[in-house]
């Protein structure tokens, strides 16, 4: 389990000072996949490099597993970690960068090994395992850098926007990876920017704006919670105007509106989507023009994520 | 402890291994300078008179180019910690389940390993020359004792403000601006007696002419002035150095 109470940090620079984090909290249940989402400077990497111990807080205390930072060792034998830089060495190859990463965690020659192999094969990088690490593309130092995170079996692991660079099908089974890491009990931590990632992904949801959370939920829950419009949009063959006036007349003023162009009619809803479906068979079976098809539109968790930073 | 020192040694190790920029860096630089400048000067100069005392200038200048060259192997180490610094490893470190001190201690060792490497080649290549000048046994023991003890206390010093620095430009002024007087107001290239007496009572107190004289002691039989007090100079020097690098890392 991880806990965050009350963290808040500041940097401070010559010229002004930058309040990073303000007083956050959460916890963290074991096997939980935690996802962090927030903007640009929203202090995502701060709350990272703190849960690892390698930022000191101003105030408030972080524990995993019950140990806090000042535990040392046994603190950070807890986790294992990939931050956004590319926290390897550019000079080692691909497979000495791996085996340091072993031998750091204390990995005996032959499970070292064992291991080392295990990861070049299931992240394909075993025509590049002797390649120096300066010499590999963007993508193919990130797949080297979340390899060696599972390397090892660690309580939780920790990804800083891990999915930068890497390329859809390395990133999807990285993300299954992910869920499978977790079914086994492992505690999970992400941060992203790529909203959809956190809501395929993620059990639980934080959204981190200004140093502050905002909120924590689940994917579903946030989006029910702050779903505030739904929209279904109507392709026909041609738009006319007994159709604009038959969607006029069925629109409810107070919660709906509507669009069209040559093709297409967007209505717009803070309505729910079975409200929608209902207005647009009710729209379909009293005009002649053909509907090609329909289309319904939930608002996804970036809408969300906009409307809460929006409301702070 | 050791799983840190190990995985230190092996980064230091395979990174060497596999750029031979290090055979010209770390072996070849010494003798050039040892080359270029000591025969230049061995020829313009002939010997050396100190403390009542004539040497032939090539291995007196031999222990100062040993002596230089553990400080800059120690440079060479704190640059290099920018420069995980720079591409985000440093932090990959620090996040490690090993005791912080391992970390320094795996990368002294490596150090220590070039120094030797260094001290062995320049010996060599002067003992074929100057067979008479220089002692063997156990005055060369202690020379390398010496010699191993002052390459700590550079590397530790070196470490401790690699790791207070946040970056390398801070680091780089200091550089130029502490070079200069550390090697010129030292016995390096030449005795202590002949600088002018304000610069005199400056290097008595610089670390480099402790080193430097002790080190001519042993292997010259250069009758040093202060040579106990210089040794534990170097010493307190070394233990001072390792617990402010030590506590520094551990406090990251």
């Amino acid at each position: 389990m991880i806990k965050f109470e009350n963290i808040s940090k500041t940097y401070k620079t010559k010229t002004s000072v930058i309040q990073a984090l303000t007083d956050v909290s959460a916890v963290i249940d074991a096997g939980e996949i935690y996802g962090v989402i927030g903007l640009n400077g929203a202090g995502k990497s701060t709350m990272i490099k703190i849960l690892t111990g390698i930022l000191k807080q101003d105030k408030g205390k972080v524990f995993i597993n019950g140990l806090e930072p000042s535990a040392k060792e046994k603190y950070r034998r807890q986790y294992c970690v990939t931050y956004q830089n590319f926290g390897l060495d550019m000079h080692l190859s691909v497979r000495s960068n791996l085996e340091l990463h072993g031998m750091l965690f204390g990995l005996g020659k032959f499970e070292l090994k064992k291991r080392v192999n295990d990861v070049l094969s299931r992240f394909d990088l075993e025509q590049y395992e002797n390649s120096r690490t300066n010499e590999l593309s963007g993508g193919y130092r990130k797949r080297v850098q979340i390899a060696r995170n599972f390397m090892l079996d660690v309580p939780v692991l920790i990804f800083d926007e891990p999915t930068v660079g890497l390329d859809p099908i390395i990133k999807n089974s990285f993300l299954s990876d992910i869920k499978s890491y977790a079914k086994k009990g492992c505690t999970i931590v992400i941060t992203t920017q790529v909203l959809e990632e956190a809501e395929k992904l993620c059990d639980k949801i934080a959204v981190l704006h200004k140093g502050k959370i905002l909120d924590v939920n689940t994917p579903q829950i946030f989006k029910s919670k702050y779903s505030k419009q739904n929209q279904a949009i109507l392709y026909t063959g041609q738009i006319d105007d007994a159709l604009i006036l038959e969607v006029q007349k069925r629109l409810d003023k107070e919660t709906d509106s509507f669009t069209s162009d040559k093709f297409c009619i967007t209505i717009t809803s803070t309505n729910d989507t079975a409200y929608l479906l209902e207005l647009v068979n009710k729209i379909s079976s009293s005009i002649k023009i053909r509907i090609n098809s329909v289309e319904i539109k939930n608002s996804s968790l970036e809408d969300v994520f906009v409307s809460i930073a929006k409301e702070d | 402890m050791w799983s840190g020192i190990k995985a230190c040694l092996y980064r230091e190790i395979k990174n060497t291994s596999s750029s031979p920029r290090f055979i010209v860096e770390n072996l070849m630089n010494p003798l050039f300078t040892l080359f270029i400048f000591g025969v230049i000067m061995s020829n313009a100069i002939g010997s050396i008179t100190s403390g009542g005392q004539e040497f032939s200038y090539l291995p007196y200048f031999m222990v100062g180019t040993i002596n230089l060259s553990l400080l800059t192997n120690s440079l060479v180490m704190a640059t290099r910690v920018f420069l995980d610094k720079y591409i985000g490893f440093f932090d990959d470190l620090l996040s490690y389940p090993v005791k912080r001190v391992s970390l320094i201690i795996g990368r002294l060792c490596y150090n220590l390993l070039i120094s030797l490497l260094q001290i062995l080649v320049m010996f060599v290549v002067v003992y074929i020359f100057f067979p008479n000048d220089i002692n063997l046994g156990l005055p060369l023991f202690f020379f390398l004792l010496v010699s191993l003890i002052s390459s700590s206390a550079w590397f530790f010093v070196l470490m401790y403000i690699s790791h207070v620095l946040r970056t390398q430009d801070g680091f780089n002024t200091l550089y130029f601006l502490l070079m200069t007087p550390l090697v010129f107001l030292s016995s390096v290239y030449y005795p202590v007696e002949s600088m002018p007496n304000v610069l005199k009572q400056i290097s008595i107190i610089n670390p480099l002419t402790w080193v430097t004289d002790v080190s001519r002691f042993f292997l010259l039989d250069y009758q040093a002035s202060g040579v106990p007090f210089k040794i534990i100079g170097i010493s307190v020097f070394a233990v001072a150095s390792f617990i402010l690098a030590v506590r520094k890392i551990d406090n990251l």
